[in-house]
């Protein structure tokens, strides 16, 4: 499997901004919200262990807490700092937006790119807001050059995906434009605001404001959505972008039509259509998890009350819990889960027993 | 063809770039028939692997008797998505050369030296020489670098060193680093580089890895002709183990991209030479030999009994060898049977 010829992602992309009416409804995104709110109130209430812990769920920490659910009580022993190796990501995709824009190679871009955030760390550009702006201003050149060299290899790399030039005027064409994205996709369960559902999104094809295909009903949804991952593992790649676009649809309200996976380190483009069921199973496989997670809250609370010392606590390493011998794991059944996605409220006595 | 003079810019742009000289065309099916054979070559041993117990959650944690347990110093490891068996560069070369050897070092930790630090710092003088360009003392700037990478070893290293050793050493480094930026200018943009870029190519289902890493990257890998060139950059002497490895560098970015470089390149940056060589797929499949013989016999010692050591100039990084055996001894033609005896004997003696 090598990366897939950039015409033929080219034409995938392309077809993202069709108009056609999306085979999804238009409230899509709020039946799914409402069907991860009815997950979360059946699990969620169960997760006491991680009051004043938090728990984030992104690809990376589900595909680890599905290897070994106690995990979820270790604690980072360090707050977040920035590093070159963290930073690439972020500066990478303002380079590439000013590439797209300026129509200059991702290297140059990407040192307009990192001098600018250094001298405007201050100030109040939109997008270039947090910390990131404020560290790269206090670095000397030394570690600024890491910075803009790791940039410039991510950036890079991206631009080789297609000729984005390219697409972008044909999207353009259409009433649509790539946009490289700031920031995280971000929820939260409403009932659980410590949970967090997180996804990186790199790139997403959308509606250019102002066009006329922004108010029509294909518009309603996302283009596309494209990520640049760096570990790839051929058993959850797929999982990982349902994922994505899960988080993407309810934190903005839209789904996206298509997802787009690229490992460049590996050599691999995975292209996913995103349909209801994919998004549906994404959802079950999140309430697996936290199924297992409620059972391991509820098995741990057995253990605080013999042993106190073990509650788990910000300033406490990590927690000595094993991993539980699993007795029985239940699939999740799609047919019930559509019928909540739908707006039913009806009970569902047996998906919400907690296991034995 | 190699090629090994030192250069200006100018030439070393030439070298690297060769303007006007036709680029070879690509098959987008060799990539697809490489992959295959690795593998064809990989299947036999995939379902010999997947028996291999990996070591339990238990066992990883350590559940506090480990004192008691006595422990192999050559435990079988098995292969696993999550533990693949990882090809690089030395691997390859080490595996070839005695899997005896192979076996040993990768269980053993390798220790820092004078010459591994140095050439960390001069590698990150490159990479910011081709970057952004270095102001000012290049070891200042590489140890900035360092200190934003979290870089601890090479930091802890130089921290350690008594005043005057490091002194020395950053000398050395400043005496490279002339001569590196002297020729290494930030580059064209147009040419699309980028550095430190890592390949990571899985087979089996995970559970072998091709893996590496090239300073430099240049050009664009799509299109009707091959159109990139990869270059190394080396600190100390000049080996035939060079070549080797740029090739199989070569190998993985066709196997990535489906689009083989034109060329591959290592240079030196304490002779100020560059070595390059054209790539063609007779060269592609050479290493693509080279890689499943080394990976074959990675997957015989993950299942079968550890081999016997073949005495040859690896021995000098042996976990196992004896402070007293000098380097001739090692390599010599007659002491070999002596070394061979005093390597079985400490496999012996082992806990």
């Amino acid at each position: 499997m090598s990366v897939a010829h950039p015409e033929l992602i080219e034409e995938w992309l392309l077809a993202s901004s069709s108009d056609e009416e999306p085979a999804e409804p238009r409230d899509a995104s709020q039946g799914l919200r409402d069907c991860m709110e009815s997950v979360g109130s059946k699990r969620l209430r169960d997760l006491r262990a991680f009051e004043g812990v938090g728990l984030l769920l992104s690809s990376w920490s589900i595909r680890r807490l599905f290897e070994d659910p106690s995990r979820a009580l270790e604690l980072e022993d360090e707050p977040f700092s920035w590093t070159p190796d963290r930073a690439r990501r972020q500066v990478g995709r303002q380079a590439f937006q000013v590439a797209l824009a300026g129509g200059m190679p991702p290297a140059a871009a990407t040192a307009v790119v990192v001098d600018q955030m250094a001298r405007e760390a201050g100030g109040e550009r939109d997008g270039w807001s947090g910390s990131l702006p404020a560290w790269l201003a206090g670095l000397p050149p030394g570690a600024r050059g890491v910075v803009q060299a790791e940039a410039c290899s991510w950036a890079t790399e991206l631009w080789d995906l297609v000729d984005w030039p390219h697409l972008q005027s044909g999207l353009a064409s259409r009433g649509w434009r790539v946009a490289a994205q700031h920031g995280k996709d971000r929820w939260r369960f409403r009932g659980s605001p410590r949970v967090t559902m997180e996804s990186q999104t790199d790139i997403r094809v959308v509606a250019a404001p102002g066009s006329a295909g922004a108010g029509s009903a294909a518009a309603r949804q996302l283009g596309a959505i494209v990520l640049v991952e760096r570990s790839y593992r051929e058993a959850t790649a797929a999982d990982d972008l349902a994922f994505a676009a899960l988080v993407s649809a309810l934190s903005r309200g839209k789904v996206p039509r298509k997802v787009l996976g690229y490992w460049p380190q590996a050599g691999v483009t995975l292209m996913v259509d995103v349909n209801r069921q994919l998004l549906l199973d994404a959802v079950a496989r999140l309430d697996r998890l936290l199924e297992r997670l409620s059972y391991l809250s509820c098995r741990e609370r057995k253990v605080v009350l013999r042993d106190p010392s073990r509650l788990p606590s910000p300033s406490r390493a990590p927690h000595p819990l094993r991993r539980p011998a699993w007795r029985t794991t239940r699939l999740w059944q799609p047919a019930r889960l559509a019928t909540a996605c739908e707006g039913s409220r009806r009970s569902q006595p047996s998906a919400a027993r907690p296991p034995p | 063809m190699a090629t090994s003079r030192p250069i200006s810019y100018e030439l070393l742009m030439d070298a690297l770039r060769r303007p006007g000289v036709p680029r070879p065309e690509v098959d987008r099916s060799l990539a697809a028939s490489m992959r295959v054979e690795v593998e064809d070559a990989l299947r036999p041993w995939l379902e010999r692997l997947g028996k291999l117990e990996r070591p339990g959650k238990l066992e990883r944690l350590g559940n506090g008797d480990e004192g008691s347990r006595p422990r192999d110093p050559l435990p079988t490891r098995g292969s696993h998505p999550d533990r693949p068996i990882r090809l690089t560069k030395a691997r390859i070369t080490q595996v070839l050369a005695c899997a005896f050897h192979a076996r040993v070092s990768d269980e053993s930790e390798q220790s820092l030296t004078p010459a591994m630090v140095r050439g960390v710092l001069v590698d990150r003088i490159f990479r910011l020489g081709v970057t952004a360009g270095v102001d000012g003392d290049p070891v200042q700037r590489a140890t900035e670098a360092l200190v934003a990478e979290n870089e601890t070893g090479a930091l802890v290293y130089l921290d350690g060193l008594h005043p005057v050793a490091r002194s020395r050493l950053e000398d050395s480094v400043r005496a490279v680093a002339e001569g590196l930026l002297s020729v290494w200018r930030p580059l064209d943009w147009r040419h699309f580089p980028r550095t430190q870029v890592a390949w990571s190519l899985p087979f089996g289902a995970g559970r072998v890895v091709f893996g590496g890493k090239v300073d430099l990257f240049l050009g664009r890998p799509h299109g009707e002709r091959a159109s990139t060139c990869l270059v190394d950059l080396k600190t100390g002497n000049a080996s035939p183990d060079h070549v080797e490895d740029m090739r199989f560098y070569a190998l993985l970015e066709t196997l990535r991209s489906g689009s083989p470089p034109f060329q591959v390149a290592s240079y030196y940056g304490d002779s100020g030479e560059l070595d390059a060589e054209q790539v063609d797929e007779g060269l592609l499949r050479a290493a693509l030999d080279r890689a499943i013989e080394a990976m074959v016999t990675l997957c015989r010692l993950e299942i079968e009994e550890v081999p016997e050591p073949v005495p040859n100039p690896e021995c000098r990084w042996c976990r196992l060898q004896p402070s007293s055996v000098t380097r001739r001894q090692l390599t010599g033609r007659d002491p070999a049977e002596r070394r061979l005896q005093q390597v079985v004997a400490m496999r012996e003696e082992a806990p």
